[in-house]
């Protein structure tokens, strides 16, 4: 069995082009695809994103499958594995899935690092590393990995221009996460301001293992700035919401769209996230009032149909939600069952809409020169109990500033 | 100059903060000579039964006071299942057993509770105070008072009644204080109740501080350790008074000394440790121990 798998990857890897038979991990009424993620650990609350896929695929599994370019109808089969965001461990998890239960691609690995970690073994592999929950779009493993969400410097750029318009004097003071999270996003604002009249007063680095951030926050605080940025995991985030109000600072505050759930900045208070700004790509679910939104309603019948465990309003479980939708709608596509075909495809998305993307957004690739799928945000503001949108979408398609 | 005395402000309310945690561990250690490493994240399990019985719809004072009384009973059903069974153990092995419990009872409230902050209730007003510039909260005033009372009492306890006296023999001689008629055993037994409900308290103070999540304790078991080892592991108001001091240098080091940033702070307060420990072998407010041959 092992002697097979093995001689089976030696044909592939001399032979990747010509080879035109389906690839490991497909047949003829099945798909498998294999998600690392989260589950346990600090940031558990990551997972949510695997189980937002589920909900979709269980949905589509349920009503037969998906039909495939190749017009054959397959299943979606979901292997997840548990990573506790551990990079080692990530690794070890993908190497299972692809040699052991011979998955046909990764889908929606969470991380910047941990895509770092399985970028190689995947371009050595030449298995798709498909829909990276990860803000950093050029990792390791180029010709085999995508992300989906937007790039921190499309959030960036997003965030300068709405300087630029209501604030040109602005003054911003940043609080970043110092990975290569925090410090690509740093760059591509500085980039992005450096031609006009708002300048970065101050800027102050955290860890994820900071037990507080006030002495960073006093310290920006001090510099004189008028608007504070932030960029950081959901705690400091609310902390820096937090502080902002409390200290008697006020100022402009904006929040990245990885901290800026309204769950997430509930234990700062609402009160204290009043005028909070934020960006975003998919639509805000109320469940008290779903409105008439067709997307919104499905996903909240499938939510339930599901069962899914996590709550409705979960901007992570949706997220999955939408990678998931996103995964369908490339297997409908593909011409091939082979994951070069799967590459291709996704190198080359026009005009995809999913359900839960905001009206006007749609995943956009050309291969070799657009690789970031979602390049457009709309800005939010928070009233003191939703997110109100704020002028008009931001579109930067194919111009996203590279990292 | 006003950031700088701003900065010695924000070091106090996070020094109190490591402070609350020395503070139980200080207490366990002067009880049972043992260093609980899970004592914070016992205190976070404590402070979850509480936020659920506000859940549920139970007010502030009362539920406290309910999971006060259950947090001197997980105390005391720790020691009697856990730790007493290997309490004659080599202290490697005792230690083993304490990161145990560390992981067990972050597992529990990840398990019953989820990853997801929380909103936990304060016990101060959302107020502060504009001292010719300086911001002051009351809540870290609050906090800082209130484990300043915490710790002198505890250590008036230990120091001036026969109970305390009794616990303080049980830990340092099991043996001989059984034969002068303490009861050795409900001693250390009370000990680990005691100071599990400092815990509790201590999470209450500090959790709508630091939003409770299962992982809240965590990052700061590190900085507590560097304060009761600054302070003196056998006294309480050392524990306090180092857990600030550690504050404060690491918030003054970490702005102004550049070369510092995000990555080297966790080294302030050890740096600082170790500098006393270097003078001073038994920390700031640390008995000498006398050994008489």
């Amino acid at each position: 069995m092992v002697l097979g798998a093995l001689a089976f990857t030696g044909i592939i890897a001399a032979a990747p082009r010509a080879q035109e038979t389906a690839s490991p991990g497909i047949t003829d009424d099945a798909v498998r695809i294999g998600i690392s993620a989260p589950l346990t650990g600090p940031v558990a609350a990551i997972g949510a994103i695997a189980e937002g896929i589920r909900t979709k695929v269980d949905v589509i599994n349920a009503a037969g499958g998906v039909k495939m370019g190749d017009a054959k109808t397959r299943k979606i089969e979901l292997l997840v594995e548990d990573d506790g965001l551990d990079p080692q461990r990530t690794l070890t998890n993908v190497r299972k899935l692809v040699e052991r239960e011979e998955v046909f691609a990764v889908l929606a690995t969470a991380g910047t690092p941990n895509n770092q970690a399985i970028g190689r073994y995947a371009t050595q592999r030449e298995v798709p590393n498909l829909f990276m929950y990860s803000g950093v779009h050029e990792l390791a493993g180029p010709e085999w990995e995508i992300g989906l969400v937007p790039s921190f410097t499309t959030e960036a750029a997003a965030f300068a221009r709405y300087l630029m318009d209501t604030k040109p004097e602005a003054k911003i003071a940043l609080l970043y996460l110092n990975t290569e999270t925090g410090q690509t996003f740093q760059k591509a604002l500085e980039d992005s301001v450096s031609m006009s009249n708002i300048k970065i007063v101050a800027s102050q680095p955290v860890t994820s293992a900071d037990p507080t951030v006030e002495t960073q926050l006093s310290t920006l605080k001090a510099s004189g700035a008028d608007t504070l940025v932030v960029i950081t995991g959901p705690k400091q985030g609310a902390e820096a919401v937090r502080f902002a109000t409390e200290s008697g600072w006020k100022p402009t505050t904006l929040v990245s769209n990885i901290a800026a759930s309204v769950a997430s900045l509930k234990p700062a208070g609402l009160e204290n996230a009043k005028g909070v700004i934020t960006s975003q790509y998919l639509k805000q679910v109320n469940a008290a009032m779903p409105g008439d939104d067709p997307g919104i309603k499905r996903y909240i019948a499938d939510h339930e149909a599901a069962k899914a465990s996590f709550a409705v309003d979960d901007a992570l479980g949706q997220v999955g939600y939408a990678t998931g939708d996103a995964l369908v709608k490339v297997l409908e596509s593909m011409k091939e069952p082979t994951r070069s075909a799967m590459m291709e495809t996704v190198r080359n998305l026009g005009g995809v809409q999913l359900d839960l993307l905001l009206p006007g957004i749609t995943l956009n690739t050309k291969s070799g020169e657009d690789v970031y799928p979602i390049e457009s945000l709309q800005l939010f503001q928070f009233d003191g109990a939703a997110y109100q949108p704020v002028g008009s979408m931001i579109s930067f398609e194919g111009k996203t500033p590279s990292h | 100059m006003q950031l700088f005395f701003q900065l010695v402000v924000d070091g106090l309310a996070s020094g109190a903060i490591y402070a609350s945690l020395a503070l139980a561990l200080v207490l366990i250690f002067r009880a049972t000579r043992i260093v609980n490493f899970g004592q914070g994240e016992m205190a976070t399990f404590s402070a979850y039964c509480a936020w659920q019985l506000c859940e549920w719809g139970m007010p502030m004072t009362p539920s406290f006071l309910v999971v006060g009384a259950l947090a001197f009973l997980l105390g005391i059903g720790v020691f009697r299942f856990v730790i007493r069974p290997v309490s004659k153990a080599p202290v490697e092995a005792v230690v083993v057993v304490t990161l145990g419990l560390f992981v067990v009872f972050q597992a529990l409230s990840l398990w019953l509770w989820g990853s997801d902050q929380r909103a936990f209730p304060s016990m101060f007003p959302n107020v502060g105070w504009d001292l010719l510039g300086v911001r002051v909260t009351a809540s870290a005033v609050g906090i800082v008072g209130v484990l300043l009372g915490l710790a002198v009492a505890t250590g008036a306890i230990f120091r001036f009644t026969r109970l305390g006296l009794a616990m303080r023999a049980s830990a340092y001689d099991g043996e001989k204080s059984l034969l002068v008629g303490i009861p050795v055993e409900r001693m250390l037994m009370l000990g680990w109740g005691f100071a599990a409900v400092i815990g509790f308290v201590a999470a209450v103070l500090v959790g709508p501080r630091l939003f409770l999540s299962p992982t809240m304790m965590m990052p700061i078991l590190l900085y507590a350790l560097a304060s009761a080892t600054l302070g003196g592991w056998d006294s309480p108001l050392g524990a306090m008074i180092g857990g600030l001091i550690v504050g404060v240098a690491e918030s003054l080091g970490a702005t102004f000394l550049p070369f510092i940033g995000a990555d080297l702070r966790v080294v302030i307060p050890i740096l600082v440790t170790l500098l006393v420990l270097l003078v001073r072998p038994v920390g700031l407010f640390g008995t000498r121990t006398v050994v008489k041959l």
